[in-house]
């Protein structure tokens, strides 16, 4: 989940900074600061179960690369008068061709993943969780899927498609974003 | 908010049986039964003001009808799906000669949901998702928290509208337009 901090705002170069002299875990949402507080463990399996997966697939297939937890991407979005926006997905897949040749960035990179996981927290409200998708979506992502352990669904969310609420029986594809990845929904939940 | 009750499966007609028994306000989601919990003042408030505005355009202009919250609708027979919008508006051309003295089984044109702090984001997604499949034409999902107001229809993408924004009735409702302050001025 994520907590408002100060008020001032920040570029991309001033936020890169001032991760390096915190132990805080932020993200800069049009400027402003939001802090991410540590998460409850239903979370964190899920968080894995998912990075495990897609991992697995993506790795077996060569098809790029999936990135934890934390690791920040610069969002293309905003009108002219807001500030930049850096945000952290819980899991993200990103395509072999859209990566760099060689070395992989050492900073936030500006590489929107194809596929987005976000995971909810007891403490997300609806509007917190509407916002981060529609970021992602307008960024560029080709998929994202919400995961609420709560009520064990999973959301997905594809730009100019219907909204796909999944139960825990039901098969979550990849559809054109990753082909041929299947995983039942309960299989995020497992223990 | 809608809290989840017990675990048998039920029917569009089983479920209105249940209803008159039962003094509960309750929605069937998938044959699954969700109680609704009594709405705090604040979603009360805005989804009156919206029943006021919408109702006010609707029966000037004699478009069909507004409905309060509550009135339920069947969005699926199989599963068994009938939920109650908090607001909604139904063009005379789909009502048209339904028998009107059970749940509707016709979709609305235009449904507006309001947002309570205890709904997850995933119980409003999927109400979106179901209000858009059985064929409604706008959806309005209204936030009081952040005082924003998303705007869903099939294949767009969705809107996000803040306080000095305009709310439009687009095609659906050609004509209107209110700012999104108005709904939530106390």
């Amino acid at each position: 989940m994520a907590v408002a901090t100060e008020k001032r705002t920040y570029t991309v170069d001033e936020f890169w900074e001032l991760c390096h002299q915190t132990d805080k875990r932020l993200e800069l949402i049009r400027g402003e600061l939001r802090e991410l507080t540590p998460t409850g463990w239903q979370h964190g399996v899920v968080v894995v179960n998912a990075t495990r997966l897609l991992s697995n697939y993506v790795l077996t297939h060569r098809l790029g690369i999936v990135l934890g937890a934390e690791t920040g991407v610069v969002l293309p979005i905003g009108e002219r008068d807001e500030g930049q926006t850096v945000r952290a997905a819980d899991v993200a897949y990103v395509r072999r061709e859209r990566l760099p040749q060689g070395v992989l960035p050492a900073r936030f990179a500006d590489i929107v993943p194809d596929l987005v996981v976000e995971v909810t927290s007891p403490s997300d409200t609806y509007a917190m969780v509407a916002e981060k998708v529609n970021d992602w979506l307008l960024a560029g992502a080709q998929m994202v899927w919400v995961v609420d352990p709560s009520n064990r669904q999973v959301s997905v969310h594809r730009p100019g498609k219907p909204v796909q609420v999944l139960g825990e029986e039901d098969v979550l594809s990849g559809e054109d974003v990753l082909p041929d990845f299947v995983c039942r929904v309960s299989e995020l939940f497992a223990w | 908010m809608a809290v989840a009750t017990e675990k048998r499966t039920y029917t569009v007609d089983q479920f209105w049986e249940l209803c008159h028994q039962t003094d509960k306000r309750l929605e069937l989601v998938k044959g699954a039964l969700r109680e609704l919990a009594p709405a705090n003042f604040e979603h009360g408030l805005v989804a009156g003001k919206l029943q006021v505005l919408v109702g006010q355009f609707v029966m000037s202009q004699r478009l069909g009808y507004v409905v309060a919250a509550e009135t339920g609708f069947v969005l699926s027979e199989q599963p068994a799906t009938v939920r109650a919008p908090d607001m909604a508006y139904v063009s005379r051309e789909r009502v048209g000669e339904s028998y009107l003295e059970r749940f509707a089984d016709f979709a609305p044109d235009l449904v507006a949901e309001v947002v309570s702090p205890s709904d997850t984001f995933s119980s409003v997604a999927e109400k979106v998702e179901d209000w858009l499949k059985a064929g409604v034409r706008l959806v309005w999902v209204i936030d009081p928290a952040t005082q924003t107001v998303r705007v869903y229809r099939t294949g767009q993408p969705t809107q996000v509208l803040r306080e000095q924004d305009t709310l439009s009735g687009e095609d659906v409702l050609p004509g209107f337009a209110c700012k999104v302050s108005e709904l939530f001025a106390r």
